[in-house]
């Protein structure tokens, strides 16, 4: 993968010059150093009162710290330049995702400092049935989609249950766009007895995505703000629930396992009851749709299991989940030249989003691939290349309808490279280091390629395969899920066309792109 | 003629069963309400309707006999006819039948209470993700312990919401790290925690404030908590066998057996175990297994530096239970059990030839006593237990940290049903609690038998061994009130005398106890 390399490159260049600096810059002065600075609110720049400002020296000296004043302002002192100053405040975060900012005391030999905190936002509202009817014990989820090599997932971010109002309240959401989803009942108990639910027999309510919808695309994403309470009120109908029954096979006496249960790449939490004993389990009130059940034991040996069930218009029971340790996929790349060994790591990676563990190989000097502890199931094959001819497992054309790795295994993977490419040269239109995306459809799957443009010793172009491409940059990395058909359908318009011909060079210059905060396209 | 045709015909097509359900406070009609009819003394329902928007249901053509009614609906617990409370354990059956009138009943739905309130610290910031509980004080007489009722937490503007409650008096308590799973720190580098503090801000649960609600009311419980520093507690255990997958937790001690479980357990590798943010304070550390069964339990104190525990099971309490069940055939196997206090398990064992049995590492805390004859599948109740070297409160046992126990507990194998009827102005009256009560005056609470009557006035006491009993029926108040020595002692003088003998026969009846209603204050 040409990211690996040139991050390796980038991080030999650095130390070369730390050394060189070394050389030249005095030591580093003992003595106490002053800490000063500002605690702001990110985007407002409104100074921040009560923020904890803790300075952790060794772990010999206790750390010690100060509150912000009204004006935002600290001041403590350092009897050592060694050591670092954290930063919190409740309700806030730091723009780095963790709850504390760490910054080495040595920073503020450079004068004060001033710390952006990001406050945090909410989303509540009130679900009701169809009479208008406060639905106590509704699980309610905020999601946001993480997008990653251009495929969205989408995670659950802070979940909630309707109280007996049938209110409740998503709290401490980092700004961004969510989506609410509603998930099914859960039995209210009292302690002495229980809230039945609204409607009699085996109903589900969900999942249902504000303000309707069983889809995050047939919902609506709430954009969250700091320090602001965004509503989303919906109603529910109750729907039938089915169950599904089985058996966790292979389990030890009281070893502990997790199982997890999720549809169409979304888990379902919550609904699962496992009986460690022996090994049955049973998850009800659920819609119809295609399950997905993982059971992996928590003992750390790494075994686990997999079943796909259609669950339709009855209850499925015998859905048994069978521990094993992972199995072993070959593969071989069959192309004598440079190919053979393609240096970069081959992914096999969930099917279209599944949730799941992605695995790696890297070819041999032989051009041998092998993929040890495969959980059984379907994968897509991933390689950072775009003149893959084609991936074939037995009669199974891997790259365009995935790859089933069942409990025995599967065919080993053949691996055949176009010999003859084009010369893509890529350039951007503000001269900046970017990464640049390259994709090419093959059949359900696109294949998708990156490369840093305008990186140091970079070569910013590429082979390719005869065929037709789409390339662009995105504004910030990970932000258009470019795997997504309906995305993808938007962006083959707007991404540069590029038709690749054998022995040519072809120039193109990649437009910028950016996303809509939901995966979209701007 | 006319008459005799029309009882005839009744007797052929069966009798109505009929009412209205309204609303607990305010006595609407409710719609939409599922009521289920079950035949007493049976398990599943006979058959069910829902209420229209006259709250009406009515069943027809039912053979004579007696019936409990059963309601549901959105908004309120499940709940069955003649319920004084949410959390009543007696109710009342209906009888059909000859010159019974069953087809006009009201039936109120009992409203859940709510407690509510902003737990803030001492600056007055909201605390967010703090774990809520609500107690009542269960139990009777001498056996009185705080129970929880609820648990709930708070949000990021502080706010918590404890729903469904039955009415009566709460303690509330919070305690935790805020929002533990980004926290954020105070001046000393850690993130801030808070001990059990109950409302309105005290540590000390004697020094709690109690908030009373009734049904329908929303109470509030604003608690203010101070912050104190968390530190790291590892330690290792021995003396004993622990099974994989075994855990340890701390919890509180609420000072009368019960304990309240600080955060969360965590495993035991090997057999040592490290857990992390504990408030200093004093706690009772339990090493638990996989099956709930307690391997130790030991009183820590955790101080302001990270500590350093060992704990050692052998140093657990023995106890030697000696049992004397009168009326036993000679040679009967007898089990008997040690169940740690409101859950089904415990140690157990079968008695000697001398009805003896010594279990030898018990943890301290609360326990009741279970004797069983496999043979005749009888449930044998105690009639007095006594102790040495641990206290006895009712029926409780509260088991030290260590030492000798010696627990002799008396029993009878031989019990009565005693049938009976409640009147009231020459009528029988539905709906009474009935209490009985031995005349000795030292009888300990776990004797007392307690029903409440049904719609012909008609009530059972079960499993009566024979002997001099006081019998009592009261109009009002809840059953566990009289399930109480201190309050039955003051209607010693009121009570109607009653010789129970073997193999008990006929109804008994029992006129309304004329008396004001009695209050624990």
């Amino acid at each position: 993968m040409w990211n690996v390399v040139v991050c390796l490159a980038l991080a030999l260049t650095a130390s070369k010059r730390d050394a060189f600096q070394n050389e030249v810059r005095p030591q580093i002065p003992k003595g106490p150093v002053e800490i000063k600075g500002v605690v702001r609110e990110s985007g407002t720049g409104q100074p921040l009162a009560g923020a904890t400002v803790v300075l952790e020296m060794t772990r010999a000296t206790p750390a010690s710290g100060v509150e912000t004043g009204p004006d935002g302002a600290f001041s403590l002192k350092a009897e050592s330049p060694n050591g670092t100053v954290k930063i919190s405040k409740r309700g806030f975060r730091t723009k780095s995702r963790s709850n504390q900012e760490a910054i080495p005391v040595l920073k503020f030999r450079d004068g004060a400092q001033t710390v952006d905190l990001v406050r945090l936002g909410a989303i509540a509202g009130r679900i009701v049935d169809e009479n208008g009817e406060a639905l106590v014990g509704i699980r309610v989820e905020a999601i946001y989609k993480r997008i990653r090599d251009g495929a969205g997932r989408m995670i659950a971010y802070a979940t909630a249950t309707t109280d007996d109002r049938g209110q409740y309240r998503l709290w401490y959401l980092d700004p961004g766009s969510y989506w609410v989803k509603a998930l099914g009942r859960q039995t209210v108990m009292t302690g002495y007895g229980e809230f039945p639910p609204p409607k009699e027999g085996e109903f589900t309510y969900g999942p249902s995505y504000f303000p309707s919808g069983a889809t995050p695309a047939e919902g609506q994403a709430i954009a969250v703000e700091g320090g602001i309470t965004s509503d989303a009120n919906f109603q529910l109908a109750a729907s039938p629930g089915r169950r599904i029954r089985g058996r966790i096979l292979g389990l030890a006496a009281d070893e502990p396992v997790t199982l997890e249960l999720s549809r169409d790449g979304e888990s379902i939490a919550g609904q699962i009851k496992v009986n460690l004993a022996n090994g049955a389990f049973e998850a009800a009130g659920l819609p119809p749709g295609e399950y997905r059940l993982l059971a992996t034991t928590r003992t750390g040996d790494g075994r686990s299991g997999e079943e796909i069930v259609q669950l339709g218009s009855v209850d499925v029971s015998g859905a048994n989940v069978v521990l094993s340790s992972g199995v072993r996929v070959k593969g071989q790349i069959l192309d004598a030249g440079p190919e053979r060994r393609f240096g970069a790591m081959a992914i096999l990676r969930p099917w279209r989003g599944r949730s799941g563990e992605e695995s790696y190989g890297r070819p041999s000097e032989g051009g041998g691939i092998e993929w040890t502890d495969v959980t059984p199931g379907k994968y897509e094959f991933h390689a950072d290349r775009l003149n893959l001819a084609s991936v074939r497992s037995g009669n199974t054309d891997v790259l365009r309808d995935g790859l089933l790795v069942t409990q025995s295994g599967c065919e080993p993977l053949e691996i055949r490279f176009e010999p003859e490419t084009a010369k893509v040269e890529l350039s951007l239109e503000d001269g900046k280091p970017r990464i640049v995306i390259l994709l090419r459809q093959f059949g359900e799957q696109v294949l998708a390629a990156t490369r840093y443009v305008n990186q140091m010793g970079e070569p910013d172009w590429v082979a390719l395969a005869p065929g037709d491409y789409r390339v662009f940059s995105e504004f910030t990395s990970n932000e258009i899920e470019y795997r997504d058909r309906a995305v993808l359908d938007t962006l083959w318009n707007r991404a540069a066309a590029v038709k690749a011909k054998a022995g040519e060079t072809v120039k193109v210059t990649v437009p910028l792109l950016q996303g809509d905060g939901t995966g979209g396209v701007r | 003629m006319i008459l005799a045709m029309l009882a005839l015909l009744a007797q052929a097509s069966g009798y109505p069963l009929g009412g209205t359900v309204v609303h607990g406070a305010n006595g609407s009609p409710l719609k939409g309400v599922r009521v289920r009819l079950i035949e007493s003394g049976k398990a599943s329902e006979l058959t069910s309707m829902l209420t229209g928007a006259d709250g009406r249901f009515r069943f027809e053509a039912l053979p004579a006999g007696k019936y409990m009614i059963a309601a549901e609906r959105n908004g309120f617990p499940a709940q069955m006819y003649g319920q004084k409370a949410l959390n009543a354990p007696v109710v009342t059956g209906v009888v059909v039948g000859e010159g019974q009138d069953a087809s006009d009943l009201v039936f109120p739905l009992i409203p859940p209470a709510t407690i509510s309130g902003r737990v803030i610290d001492e600056k007055g910031e909201p605390l967010p993700g703090m774990t809520v509980v609500g107690y009542q004080r269960r139990g009777v007489g001498q056996a009185q312990r705080l129970q929880f009722i609820r648990r709930g937490s708070t949000n990021d503007l502080g706010e918590f919401r404890l729903y469904g409650l039955p009415r009566g008096d709460y303690l509330v308590s919070v305690t935790g790290i805020p929002f533990q799973s980004l926290p954020a720190l105070d001046v000393s580098g850690t993130p801030a925690g808070y001990g059990l503090t109950f409302h309105p801000g005290v540590q000390d649960v004697s020094k709690a404030a109690w908030v009373h609600v009734e049904p329908a009311e929303e109470a509030r419980a604003d608690v203010r908590a101070s912050a104190s520093k968390v530190v790291r507690v590892s330690g290792t255990l021995k003396g004993t066998e622990i099974p994989n997958n075994s855990y340890v937790w701390l919890a509180v001690a609420l000072g009368d057996g019960t304990y309240f479980q600080m955060g969360q357990s965590v495993y035991i590798y090997g057999s040592s175990f490290q857990l992390g943010g504990v408030p200093p304070g004093r706690y009772a550390l339990f090493a638990v297994t996989q099956g709930r069964r307690v391997i130790a339990r030991q009183t820590v104190d955790v101080a302001d530096d990270p500590s350093n525990v060992e704990i050692d099971a052998s140093r657990m309490a023995k106890v030697r239970m000696k049992v004397n069940v009168r009326g036993a055939k000679p040679g009967e196997t007898i089990v008997a059990s040690l169940l740690t206090y409101g859950e089904r398990w415990g140690p157990q064992g079968t008695l000697d030839s001398k009805g003896e049995i010594l279990f030898g590492a018990v943890a301290a805390g609360l326990y009741t006593v279970s004797i069983v004859s496999p043979d005749s599948r009888v449930q044998i109740s105690p009639e007095s237990i006594t102790a040495e070297g641990a206290r006895v409160r009712g029926d409780l046992i509260e088991l030290p940290e260590s030492g000798q126990v010696t627990l002799t507990v008396n029993a009878n194998v031989q019990s009565e049903i005693v049938n009976g009827r409640v009147h009231k102005d020459g009528r029988p009256v539905s709906g009474m609690t009935v209490v009985l009560i031995p005349a000795r005056n030292e009888a300990s609470v776990i004797s007392y038998r307690i029903d409440q009557s049904d719609s012909d006035g008609s009530f059972k006491w079960r499993n009566v061994p024979p002997g001099e009993y006081l019998m009592f029926a009261f109009e009002d108040g809840a059953s566990w009130d009289y399930m109480d020595e201190g309050v039955m002692q003051g209607f010693r003088n009121l009570g109607q005398p009653l010789t129970v003998r073997a193999a008990q026969k006929g109804e008994v009846r029992l006129e309304v106890t004329r008396v004001p209603q009695p209050s624990r204050q």
